[in-house]
């Protein structure tokens, strides 16, 4: 069997020539790379076509979202350590979730677009219960022949891969939930793994999960509604993990609070400064975007 | 019947023979006249039957000891490797009640009978003497393929997990239909279950692996002691084929 094939056209580029056009349906004669010259392919050269002039009280309010998240990381590090050392005792942790109550009210109440499921959120607190309750003696005696020192670098570092995918209510392609949430977690399982007792272990699983789990759409939310009283939070968590972070190393508390000024108030400068030479090109050769 | 020969040197040698000497009756028979004679020098120069019995089954008993040694070495943490208590000492403890059980088999199979048995059937030939050794070996190592049957099957479950939550970790799951990885957003209940899941698992496998490379290593050494023990069974065929071609 043959297979009919149309005739290559060949054609005399000495004589008058048709225009060309952009389109695919017509053989047109002009070699397959052709795309319309130099002064039609650059006539459809566009510069800076998506970008967004911030200004420096944005920028700032931005990096705040930051600090703000690396903040509650923190206090959960030192919250983790006091309870290591046996510095803080298993009645304060619990009272630390009668916090998490009044906080949900204000979070269903006042911040939440979408309206409450409480079937799902019954099955999540039933979920938490039964596995995290079930997975810890298995967490806790998960890393025993391991050196201190190698855990606690490992959960650092997932801590910080947690704090670059994370959701800081700019839509970015590197945003992603599930790493965010998976590495938070892991990182909490790390550190949870040096805890003597299970019940102090449990705990604090449960607190890492609310924290990864829906601290990134509660802040949202709360610098969407509220500002201020979000502002005046970050001020708060910011004076009390650098506080805090004293009685474990001067040092590091003063490297925390250079690390706040910097992001907080050097970074929104610099991009100020920078935006200004910023320069995209956009044109034909951009991948095609379907129109919506 | 297949299934046996497949298993059983002896079967296996003895159906080359037998259609070796289908194939070319004079060839064969001398090779087999030579290989009784072979087997009769071979039982001449081994010592009697009464020393081989002790020998022997020290042997055993003494490689029975060796692998319950290799598992006590496993259980304090060799080579710095970091192994996972509670785990370890189950697979330990589980493998241990299983070389108790061997010892018993063994126990059972200990008759002079077998030993006589195998000299026996060196004035068959000495390529029977092979084949019944080979298959005298294969039902005392017996044990050993099981232990490797398990720390296989336990370390391919373990991976396979890792690999499926590895995928799930990322928001990543594979679609069947149609062979490829899709982009998934699981609820955050589905999440904390996976990632557990994912960090406990990931803890763990190093102790299965560890298990699992003791025992394919004693598995394969078995095989190739096996092998080269059914090479000198198959002797008679191989050289009739090698001579002739392939009589079957």
């Amino acid at each position: 069997m043959t297979v009919k094939r149309n005739k290559r056209a060949t054609f005399d580029f000495s004589g008058e020539k048709p225009e060309w056009k952009k389109i695919l349906y017509r053989r047109q004669p002009y070699p397959d790379n052709y795309s319309g010259g130099e002064r039609q392919f650059l006539k459809e050269l566009r510069k800076n076509v998506s970008v967004v002039h911030y200004d420096y009280k944005d920028a700032t309010i931005g990096a705040t979202h930051l600090m703000f998240h690396m903040d509650a990381v923190v206090l959960y590090i030192i919250l983790f350590l006091n309870v290591l050392h046996e510095v803080v005792t298993v009645p304060f942790i619990a009272s630390l979730f009668m916090l998490i109550l009044p906080l949900y009210v204000f979070n269903w109440t006042y911040l939440s677009e979408k309206p409450s499921d409480l079937i799902s959120q019954l099955k999540t607190i039933a979920t938490l219960l039964l596995f995290g309750y079930a997975f810890t003696p298995v967490i806790r005696t998960l890393t025993t022949t391991i050196s201190t020192d190698t855990i606690y670098a490992v959960a650092i570092l997932s801590a910080i891969i947690s704090c670059m995918f994370h959701d800081y209510g700019v839509k970015a392609p590197i945003v992603s939930y599930p790493i965010s949430l998976s590495s938070g977690l892991s990182s909490a399982i790390f550190l949870l793994s040096r805890l003597k007792s299970d019940f102090p272990a449990f705990l604090l699983l449960v607190a890492a999960f609310i924290l990864h789990a829906y601290g990134a759409e509660f802040r949202n939310r709360l610098f969407a509604v509220f500002p201020k009283l979000a502002l005046l939070v970050s001020l708060f968590l910011s004076v009390y993990s650098i506080a805090l972070l004293v009685t474990y190393s001067k040092e590091l508390s003063c490297l925390w609070f250079i690390l706040h000024i910097f992001i907080v108030f050097v970074c929104p400068y610099i991009l100020i400064k920078k935006q200004t030479g910023k320069c995209t090109i956009h044109g034909p050769w951009d991948e095609a975007v379907p129109a919506t | 019947m297949i299934v046996l020969s497949e298993s059983s040197v002896l079967l296996n040698a003895t159906q080359g023979k037998l259609l070796a000497l289908r194939k070319n009756f004079k060839f064969s028979l001398a090779i087999l006249f030579l290989d009784v004679f072979i087997g009769i020098f071979v039982l001449d120069s081994l010592p009697n039957s009464n020393i081989l019995y002790t020998s022997f089954w020290s042997t055993v008993d003494n490689f029975i000891e060796y692998l319950d040694s290799v598992i006590t070495w496993i259980t304090n943490n060799p080579a710095g490797l970091k192994l996972n208590e509670p785990v370890n000492t189950t697979l330990s403890s589980f493998v241990r009640y299983h070389i108790y059980l061997w010892k018993t088999f063994v126990e059972v199979l200990r008759m002079p009978q077998v030993v006589d048995f195998a000299l026996g059937a060196a004035y068959l030939g000495a390529s029977t003497f092979a084949a019944l050794t080979a298959d005298i070996f294969q039902i005392l190592t017996l044990h050993i393929l099981c232990f490797d049957a398990y720390a296989s099957k336990l370390s391919h479950v373990c991976w396979s997990t890792l690999v499926a939550l590895w995928g799930l970790v990322r928001g990543k799951k594979w679609n069947p239909l149609r062979k490829r990885t899709d982009n998934v957003v699981l609820e955050s209940r589905e999440q904390f279950i996976g990632t557990s899941l994912f960090t406990i698992l990931l803890f763990l496998l190093p102790t299965i692996l560890v298990y699992f490379v003791v025992f394919r290593v004693l598995r394969i050494s078995v095989r190739l002691v096996l092998g080269s023990v059914r090479i000198l069974a198959r002797l008679p065929k191989s050289l009739h084929d090698y001579t002739l071609g392939p009589s079957c």
